[in-house]
């Protein structure tokens, strides 16, 4: 699957990217775990809730351009050709 | 005891500092009461916040003929208004044009650093005015510092 | 008086007499400011159905009780007329530091009436108001206008002016302060320039005094620190500019692309996005006057055929030169914003026109010869050189200055415009975002997002979430938003705080200035009763009813994950009547306008 990070989760203290191909994950909650292992606590501390049961409120993710509250939140299931986008809280206008 | 630190290359020129220092000192909104101006050089976007630096050598107290101008323990060079006689020879001696005259009020007057929690560095958005113990590294030094690190200082 | 200074400057532009009158303190108490109180002088005192570029239209520019004061963002003004772009009332909101001046020259606000018989612009110097001679101003850029009037009169005043586009009748022509802030939609600067006004030019050293100050200070501080701890307001803004909404609107597939004839999904919408913007061009950050936000953005183009310095793009202007028009090179949109500053025009409705004729062009419906270069979707150097000739009022820039619906009508295409009322929708899909398309139908000025922001619940998650995909829910939310717009504008403070404040924090810093004791939702309702008076004005001046273009009624989108949508309109606006107490036509009924006192 792709996902694609914005703004200053692309910075060298999150994602360090502004896309990744990933190889798999069962569910947003788990594709959270394993891009946390890898970028470390920052990121992990941005896209949890501190007990690490829920999506943070700092950020927004979208499955397929669905935002997860509409979906199965945390535990929306990922398919293989799925593109998620995660973006902090932004505005503007 | 801390200074206040001007750093106009984070300045977004928006004038808070303006609006709580007359609203702290007089109780009223106006930029032209207030004891810090935000100079607007918009050729080259910059916006400079103008104020009192507490001269250790101040001109405006060398100049006041009636004593009216000391430092206080804290180092902030302070007006007595007992003692003013409302001359504007500060305002005259200042190079900086730090010394402010207002016609509304008829009196002179400067920053006082709020006593020692200056409400323009409080409330300043972008953190280009700072309070700060000079006896500290300047964070700038740190800054130019982190930049060799980036450049030179990686693994191996 | 608190928070206002109890003075209205009348100026008779046709006699060039200067009249200093009382504020009328009923209305200011019932409209409060700005948007709010400027409408009640002019529905009290125009008639609806009056030519809005005729002698009869009076344009007024009128502050808030919250401008100039510490209250965050307090740096807006209004400028209220009926559009010659929509036919309706119009009240256009601008930064910056004009508004907060005037006011500390004496006066919250000034009308100005009929027209001169030459170029005049108004000198305000505190007590120190006349009207002087613009004849050799008459033709200049809002850049050489802003300098030359700095340089006769002094560095420290503040500037409002209008360029040739609002000289020539342009249609959105813009009001301009400080060089790049625009009470910028609806055509005010075609009013304006009708009017042979030129400038207003004002300093000010006198004082706005609040109420209440002890309790004024606690509110404004509680205000701004809240501001300051939430993601957008206190980070997310001041880092990436309003441009950073690029992304997300088009990742949840609502950033119309190529006049929304080809949907709303923009592959290339990275290249144009606020992530890119900084990266590549800021050069500093701006804040209007008080403001703790700092949205504003230095930007330079440093290289290439769009090398160039100005301020901006917002993220409208970022779609409307960007995905409306197939563009996603950068330095072109930003180039094209720069114009629409140094040129006075409104940068969605220019953009938009833009986009609109390429559509025409490529349908078959604008021949080349009309244009006098080839206009399609994705033309960088057309998009930007259409900008110039608008700006200048030049060959076909004659007939994009009429906006995209006399255009498309002139062409054959009225459905190709895609306007509300006569003005362009700005950058979101109403397809892809149910909610923001009721907002478009019901705006009392046309095409707007800025009347009752739907992105933030349907897209931002603020301060709900709300689906965009479904109708529920979408009228009553809509009417609420709306209604605290309308005060949150009438106060004089930026709509943006409203990322990280609500109505608790507004009412009062409101109460505490003005030394109110009303409760929350009393101050609410007096922005239900500016827009049921705005809808009163249209109503009387005989405005198209509530609509959207056909496209997207009719047109399902192509791709994405609103794929299959259009806009379920009829189901949301009868809701939405209903919330508000009209009729099923969309007329408020004499049982809401007794409640609202405005019977």
């Amino acid at each position: 699957m792709t996902v694609k990070f914005f703004a200053y989760l692309r910075d060298a203290d999150f994602a360090g990217c502004s896309q990744l191909d990933w190889p798999a994950a069962e569910d947003v909650h788990q594709l959270g775990r394993q891009l946390s292992d890898r970028f470390g606590e920052k990121f992990r501390g941005e896209f949890f809730t501190p007990d690490g049961t829920d999506l943070g409120e700092r950020i927004i993710v979208l499955v397929n351009g669905r935002r997860t509250t509409f979906l199965n939140g945390a535990h929306t299931p990922l398919k293989e050709d799925d593109v998620v986008q995660i973006f902090p809280v932004v505005a503007g206008g | 005891m801390k200074q206040l630190m001007v750093k106009p290359e984070k300045c977004i020129g928006c004038r808070t500092c303006e609006l709580m220092c007359s609203f702290g000192h007089f109780t009223q909104f106006n930029p032209r009461m207030a004891n810090i101006t935000v100079l607007e050089y918009e050729e080259v976007t910059l916006a400079v916040p103008v104020v009192c630096q507490q001269c250790e050598e101040a001109s405006c107290m060398k100049v006041c003929p009636v004593k009216a101008i000391s430092r206080d323990e804290n180092g902030v060079v302070s007006i007595n208004y007992n003692k003013c006689i409302v001359c504007k020879m500060c305002r005259n001696a200042c190079p900086l044009g730090n010394m402010s005259y207002s016609t509304k009020l008829r009196k002179v007057f400067k920053c006082d650093l709020c006593g020692g929690d200056p409400k323009c560095v409080r409330y300043c958005p972008g953190k280009a005015l700072t309070f700060e113990d000079p006896d500290e590294l300047d964070e700038r030094k740190r800054a130019v510092a982190a930049k060799y690190v980036e450049a030179v200082g990686k693994e191996g | 008086m608190y928070g206002y200074t109890g003075t209205i400057l009348r100026v008779d532009l046709k006699k060039g007499t200067i009249v200093k009158e009382p504020l009328n303190q009923k209305s200011a108490s019932e409209f409060v400011g700005a948007r709010g109180l400027g409408t009640k002088y002019f529905c009290d005192e125009c008639d609806p159905k009056c030519d809005p570029l005729g002698p009869d239209n009076k344009l007024i520019m009128m502050t808030g009780p919250l401008t100039g004061t510490c209250a965050t963002s307090s740096g807006r003004y209004n400028a209220i007329c009926k559009s010659p772009l929509t036919g309706t009332i119009e009240a256009s909101n601008s930064g910056g530091h004009f508004g907060p001046e005037l006011k500390y020259a004496g006066y919250d606000g000034i009308i100005f009436e009929d027209v001169a018989d030459h170029p005049v612009y108004l000198y305000i110097k505190d007590d120190v108001v006349e009207l002087r001679d613009a004849s050799q101003l008459w033709g200049k850029d809002v850049y050489e206008t802003t300098d030359a009037l700095l340089a006769a009169c002094g560095p420290d005043f503040r500037v409002a002016c209008i360029a040739p586009s609002g000289e020539e009748g342009c249609l959105f022509a813009a009001v301009m302060n400080d060089k790049h802030r625009a009470a910028g939609r609806g055509g005010v600067g075609a009013v304006m320039g009708v009017k042979k006004l030129k400038a207003v030019v004002v300093r000010g050293t006198g004082s706005v005094f609040v109420a209440r100050p002890e309790g004024f200070f606690q509110a404004a501080t509680d205000a701004r620190d809240k501001l300051k701890a939430h993601p957008v307001t206190g980070a997310g803004l001041s880092a990436y500019g309003t441009e950073i909404l690029v992304n997300i609107v088009n990742g949840v597939g609502g950033l119309p692309l190529n006049n929304g004839r080809d949907g709303a999904v923009f592959d290339k919408a990275d290249n144009i996005s606020g992530e890119s913007l900084t990266a590549k061009y800021l050069l500093r950050n701006k804040g209007c006057f008080g403001c703790s936000i700092g949205c504003g953005r230095a930007t330079y183009i440093n290289e290439g055929p769009f090398k160039s310095k100005g301020e901006g793009p917002e993220y409208e202007a970022g779609w409307s030169f960007g995905a409306a028009c197939g563009v996603d090179d950068l330095g072109a949109v930003c180039n094209a914003n720069f114009l629409c500053n140094q040129y006075g025009m409104d940068p969605i409705t220019m953009g938009s026109t833009i986009a609109c004729a390429m559509e025409l062009y490529e349908l078959g419906a604008i021949p080349e010869s009309d244009v006098g270069f080839p206009l399609r979707f994705g033309d960088a150097a057309a998009m930007v050189k259409c900008t110039e000739l608008t700006a200048k009022g030049e060959g076909f820039g004659k007939i994009l200055g009429q906006g995209s619906f006399r255009m498309a009508t002139k062409y054959g295409h009225p459905e190709l415009s895609m306007s509300v009322k006569k003005q362009e929708m700005p950058a979101y899909d109403g397809r892809a975002i149910q909610g923001i398309g009721l907002e478009y139908a019901t705006s009392n000025r046309g095409g707007c997002h800025v009347r009752g922001y739907m992105i933030s619940p349907e897209v931002l998650g603020i301060p709900m979430q709300l689906d965009p995909l479904v109708t529920e829910g979408k009228a009553a939310t809509l009417k609420l938003f709306q209604d605290l717009t309308a005060l949150v504008d009438a106060t004089g403070i930026c709509l943006f705080t409203t990322f990280g404040i609500g109505l608790p924090e507004i009412a009062a810093q409101y109460r505490e200035a003005v030394g109110s004791n009303e409760t929350d939702e009393e101050i609410l309702l007096k922005g239900e009763r500016i827009w049921n008076l705005e809808k009163m004005f249209n109503v009387a001046a005989g405005v198209e009813k509530d609509t959207l273009p056909p496209r997207l009624l009719r047109e399902a989108l192509p791709e994405g994950p609103a794929k299959g949508k259009v806009n379920d309109l009829y189901t949301m606006l009868n809701e939405y009547y209903a919330a508000r107490g009209w009729t099923a036509e969309g007329i408020p009924t004499a049982e809401k306008l007794a409640a609202l006192s405005l019977d």
